[in-house]
């Protein structure tokens, strides 16, 4: 694998073409994305697709067979790089017996943090997750195995951050997480996002991505399925669905069009109204044509933006979202 | 790199803090001076025990002709003028009379009037073979008293039977002579052999549990940061190599501070061994300890450090791989039967400090770690054979924990099935 040098592109991360392999399958297979700085960018896929390989090899953890990675303008294997990004990974936890402000201590302490003013820090943080300060409260002298897990996660979520790091990565951020934790995070999230900080989680629940994400990317079997900011995913699919609201009830000439395979793949159809999902090469202009030259009142005819969930599915197939166990 | 050397320091500082910290420590390091002072204790408490159970009357059923019994008698007795509660003599005419005699003797055991009787005939000594019957058949000291003190009465009687008078012969017979060893070597006389001997097995045993219970406490560490999932958040800030090095030298460091505490102690207790034995009633005797040069102090220093190292990494392999407490029992057997290998072989090495065994022991990895000290506190050894011993010990502490950190930058985000040989071999081999 070559090295780069270090550039100063506007994005926080590279991956060129990257590989990884194990005995018996490939995890990741030639992926290549790019992360614009202070954006938060999805990493999607159904569990097993590879996800959490990817994050292991951008935080060095795991190293690539092949193909190149920069973060924040260096090549993975800085050892100063590790400072500058905070992670949260999927399996968490944190040394049980150790009491918090121990813990995060140490946590802060290998990301490079100076020994002085780090109880400050710590404290801020802590006020912050209502673990200390709150009624009277101070958790941080108690054992981290003394923690409720709702109150371990909030540890665990200021180790990633405590650091004030320029790139945060968070796999499956929101598993497990109880709803009060989940929202706590996507605040957090947002206000990362504006202080200018570059976010990338993974997740396979794609409501959680539309409505975090700037950009995302979409990867199934350690392959990339499709990748682009939200909007221009959205609207790359525009045109393959179509929602159709007659005035009357369709003629047979009409029924029979909405039939034509060359135009129409599925067809869902409740009282008066029909979704249709446009057939490949199909157009919904001639569709539209079609309907009205057969003598259809149409009151409603409307492209419609489809769902992350729904074009996950069209392009992952059902089948994979169910799900296989392991690591994304 | 400044970073990773303050990264280390703070693996380090956690892994040792955490530890001497705990409760465990504090017990540990108590309990070994406790156990210490039992085993200065242990031996004059026996005795005492012994001589306890050696009080009582023992009655000797005499049917040899020239009445060895007598002899026995006073013997057991500590001489004419003697306690004449220790022994009592019973002449018996023959066989028949033999039975009655016993009889009545068992009889008197079980109330409790004897604690034995010892059956002395003809044939008997002949045959080298004499019959003893008491309570107290287990005391080792009471039956080795009687063997000498019956041997002496039996050797008088053959003297005089050649023509010496008697009192000539029970002064030939009672002739003893005791060795008293003293180790030579060329840095000149020192300590007797004995106590070299107690000296060296004590380094041995010392360094034994140092290293295998800390060499099992960096395995449970390893085994720890991956059943608590830290791992993967750790391994995101420091190198798995750094990390695994900051874990050796932290526990490490708590080993070392263990052996100091205790070596304070054991010297402190010399110094006050004797007054506190007095006051528990006990006489102590003067001994000098071998003298350790300086020399010699830095080679079982060095011998321990790297066998440590070595160890505690085949340990953090252990550890490494797999992914629970009962899976790590028996995977770490490898090691441990490797540490006891090395300890089975002391008595041996005892036996023949320079043979070949021994030295075979001190230039194998595996074993050099205790061997060496053991070797070098016994006898001198080459030069040679200590540089070589410690270049291959250091050489394979290198080699050890190269392996363990590649093994464990896998093995610690693996969780669930424990790798097959040949799967760990590949993980080693992971770029």
């Amino acid at each position: 694998m070559s090295l780069r040098m270090p550039t100063t592109s506007g994005d926080a991360l590279i991956l060129e073409r990257i590989s990884k392999r194990y005995a018996t399958h490939v995890a990741v297979r030639e992926l290549s994305l790019r992360v614009p700085r202070g954006s938060v960018y999805g990493l999607l896929g159904p569990n097993g697709a590879g996800k959490t390989t990817t994050i292991r090899m951008i935080l060095n953890i795991l190293a690539p067979d092949e193909g190149s990675i920069e973060v924040l303008g260096c090549t993975h294997r800085d050892p100063l790089l590790n400072d500058r990004i905070g992670y949260l990974p999927e399996e968490r936890g944190l040394y049980r017996k150790m009491r918090v402000r121990d813990v995060l201590r140490f946590l802060g302490r290998i990301k490079g943090m100076p020994s002085r003013g780090l109880d400050a820090v710590i404290d801020r943080w802590l006020e912050r997750f209502q673990l200390r300060g709150h009624a009277g409260t101070d958790w941080s002298r108690a054992r981290v195995d003394e923690l409720s897990r709702g109150m371990q996660q909030k540890v665990q979520f200021i180790s990633a951050l405590l650091h004030d790091p320029e790139l945060v990565i968070l796999d499956e951020p929101f598993s497990g997480l109880d709803p009060l934790n989940a929202q706590a995070l996507k605040d957090t999230v947002q206000e990362l996002r504006q202080q200018g900080r570059t976010v990338i989680f993974s997740t396979h629940v794609m409501e959680n991505a539309e409505r975090m994400c700037d950009a995302v990317c979409i990867i199934a079997r350690g392959e990339k399925i499709l990748d682009g900011t939200v909007s221009d995913v959205r609207d790359a699919h525009l045109e393959r669905i179509v929602n159709i609201q007659f005035g009357a009830a369709p003629s047979t000439t009409v029924a029979a069009l909405l039939q034509d395979t060359r135009l129409v793949a599925r067809l869902n159809e409740a009282h008066r109204q029909v979704e249709i999902e446009m057939a490949p090469g199909g157009d919904p202009q001639e569709l539209l044509a079609q309907l009205v030259g057969a003598g259809a009142r149409i009151e409603r005819f409307e492209l419609v933006r489809p769902s992350l969930h729904r074009i996950f599915l069209e392009k992952v197939g059902a089948q994979v979202e169910i799900g296989l166990s392991g690591h994304g | 790199m400044p970073l990773t050397t303050s990264k280390l320091d703070t693996v380090v500082a956690r892994e040792y803090l955490e530890r001497v910290k705990s409760r465990w420590f504090l017990i540990a390091t108590l309990l070994g001076p406790v156990f210490m002072g039992f085993m200065m204790v242990l031996p004059t408490l026996l005795e005492q025990r012994a001589r306890k159970a050696e009080s009582g009357t023992v009655r000797v059923l005499d049917a040899t002709p020239d009445s060895v019994g007598t002899l026995v008698v006073s013997g057991l007795r500590g001489g004419l003028m003697g306690d004449t509660s220790r022994a009592e003599l019973v002449r018996v005419a023959d066989a028949q009379a033999m039975a009655d005699v016993r009889n009545a003797a068992t009889g008197d055991v079980v109330s409790g009037r004897l604690v034995g009787y010892l059956e002395l005939d003809p044939a008997s000594i002949i045959r080298g073979v004499v019959h003893y019957s008491g309570r107290n058949t287990s005391a080792l000291l009471v039956i080795q008293q009687l063997e000498r003190t019956l041997g002496r009465a039996v050797l008088t009687r053959q003297l005089e039977a050649t023509g010496i008078d008697a009192d000539r012969s029970e002064a030939l017979a009672g002739q003893r002579i005791r060795i008293e060893s003293e180790r030579l070597s060329e840095r000149g006389r020192g300590g007797s052999g004995r106590i070299g001997v107690l000296f060296a097995l004590g380094i041995a045993v010392t360094l034994y549990l140092t290293i295998f219970m800390h060499g099992a406490n960096v395995m449970r560490g390893v085994l720890e940061e991956k059943q608590s999932r830290v791992a993967e958040v750790v391994l995101a800030s420091v190198p798995a190599d750094t990390l695994l090095m900051g874990k050796v030298i932290g526990i490490g460091g708590v080993g070392f501070t263990q052996l100091l505490i205790w070596l304070g102690v054991a010297t402190g207790m010399l110094y006050v061994r004797a007054p506190l034995m007095a006051r528990f009633g006990m006489q102590t005797t003067e001994f000098s300890l071998p003298e350790l040069s300086l020399g010699m102090g830095v080679i079982i220093l060095l011998s321990f450090v790297l066998g440590f190292l070595f160890y505690a990494a085949l340990f953090a392999s252990v550890g490494a791989i797999v992914s629970s407490e009962q899976d790590a029992q028996q995977a770490q057997l490898p090691v441990v039967l490797l540490l006891a290998v090395s300890l089975g072989s002391v008595q041996g090495i005892l036996t023949s400090p320079d043979g070949a065994m021994a030295r075979l022991l001190t230039i194998l990895p595996f074993s050099a770690p205790i061997v060496l000290p053991l070797r070098l506190s016994l006898a001198p050894v080459a030069d040679r054979d200590i540089w070589l011993s410690l270049g291959v010990l250091g050489v394979s502490s290198i080699v050890a924990t190269i392996g363990a950190a590649r093994l464990y930058r896998v093995g610690a985000l693996m969780y669930g099935k424990r790798p097959t040989l040949s799967e760990a071999w590949r993980w080693i081999h992971t770029p």
